[in-house]
């Protein structure tokens, strides 16, 4: 009897120990899909805006994506997702599958304007805009008849118009406490039909830095980035936590 | 005398209320498209890089273009040409050279255009943003029956313009709000 007893035990024991051990990797799992990916511009053969000798926009926007992933890698419930690390061309498409493939709760495109040195324009933040396409509205509503939910690639970014709206109003407000440097050049906040914006399933923004200092120094320009860094990192953790 | 006097006075007025009709409808807008020459007067419009703000500049179209194409050409010459002061909107040095143009259902003018120049030089999405707005603004300012534009590149449909805008669909005032 006392056996009996001790081997049903250990068949309990031995079924809700691993239920248990899925429950926690569940838990984690579910910690790590906080992911936020953030898109160095260009790439490869695309150098974006490249003004004489100075500093391709594609390796600007690298250094900013990877100082702002240093910044926000601290805070140990975030996943953050390069659209690249390195110096190489990646399509539109690539770009939006690996946030829409990684579930990511916010997309942070990272352009930045070379600048002259002179007159610089306003730092952008841009959100995408209401895509009317009757024919793939139709198409997904004949879908949803049928019992099969179906997002149109082209027109994922509908239902997020208004989370990306407010994302972009953290990012743009961080800029008037960022450092002297990036609160200077100002900002402006836009809705605009932007090719990028349109297929991401997420909270989605495209940031377009202007950087007075890229003409100046190397030196100069790495301490702008590091403060629209800092910025960019405050603006997406104030976003985040208002979810 | 009394009775000519008004008619006069009438005539008067009521001459100084077409005309003001006239203008607040738009009267430098052509009534249609490849129909008559009309004037050759055209306001151009540049938008802010913000998107909100459209600073106007009125022209004196060289030529008397009598088909669509040619008057869009002369319209997008006069947009990029070398400003004559720092204060003289343009979008120099930007170069918008028009392969053709139709006008298509619902009020859409196709524009076919080569590829933009120099396409690197734009100051990113907002510079980008900054053409289209004011391509847009001044095409359906000038034309009365258009009310969108739908860009080709060498006679294709592309996915963006120079990089950035989205020009797979027609582009109208409610697409670039900002």
């Amino acid at each position: 009897m006392r056996n009996k007893v001790f081997t049903l035990a250990f068949v309990l024991l031995a079924l809700v120990v691993p239920l248990l051990a899925t429950g926690a990797a569940a838990e984690e799992e579910h910690v790590r899909r906080t992911v936020v990916v953030l898109d160095p511009a260009h790439g490869g053969d695309d150098s974006g805006v490249q003004r004489e000798s100075r500093p391709a926009e594609k390796a600007l926007s690298l250094e900013l994506a990877r100082e702002l992933q240093k910044n926000l890698q601290r805070n140990p419930n975030l996943e953050i997702i390069l659209t690249r690390n390195q110096d190489k061309k990646k399509s539109t498409v690539d770009r939006q599958e690996i946030a829409n493939g990684k579930q990511a709760v916010a997309f942070v495109s990272l352009h930045m304007f070379a600048g002259d040195g002179q007159a610089s324009p306003a730092s952008c933040f841009f959100y995408g805009h209401f895509v009317k396409d009757d024919s793939l509205a139709a198409q997904a509503g004949a879908e949803a008849a049928a019992g099969v939910r179906v997002i149109p690639w082209d027109l994922a970014q509908n239902a997020m118009l208004k989370q990306s709206r407010k994302l972009g109003a953290a990012l743009a407000r961080s800029w008037e406490t960022a450092g002297p440097d990036v609160a200077a050049a100002g900002y402006s906040l836009q809705c605009a039909p932007l090719s990028l914006l349109s297929g991401l399933h997420c909270p989605a923004v495209m940031v377009e830095i202007t950087n007075p200092a890229a003409g100046r120094s190397q030196a100069a320009g790495h301490a702008y980035c590091v403060q629209a860094a800092q910025a960019l990192s405050r603006g997406l953790e104030t976003f985040l936590g208002g979810r | 005398m009394k009775v000519k006097a008004t008619a006069f006075v009438l005539a008067v007025l009521l001459l100084g209320a077409g005309f003001y009709f006239f203008n607040s409808c738009g009267g430098r807008r052509e009534a249609g498209l490849g129909t008559s020459p009309g004037s050759q007067e055209a306001v151009l419009f540049f938008a802010s890089l913000d998107g909100k703000t459209y600073a106007q500049k009125p022209v004196a179209l060289p030529g008397a273009a009598a088909d669509l194409p040619a008057r869009i050409q002369g319209l997008l010459a006069a947009m990029t040409a070398k400003p004559s002061g720092p204060t003289s909107p343009s979008l120099w040095p930007v170069s918008l050279s028009l392969r053709s143009a139709y006008l298509a259902k619902n009020d859409t003018l196709i524009l076919d255009l080569d590829p933009i120049r120099p396409y690197n030089q734009l100051t990113g999405a907002a510079g980008e943003l900054q053409v289209v707005r004011s391509l847009v603004r001044t095409l359906t300012a000038h034309f009365e029956n258009v009310r969108s534009v739908k860009f080709l590149i060498n006679g294709f449909e592309q996915e963006t313009l120079a990089g950035h805008v989205d020009i797979t669909r027609p582009l109208g005032d409610a697409e670039l709000e900002p």
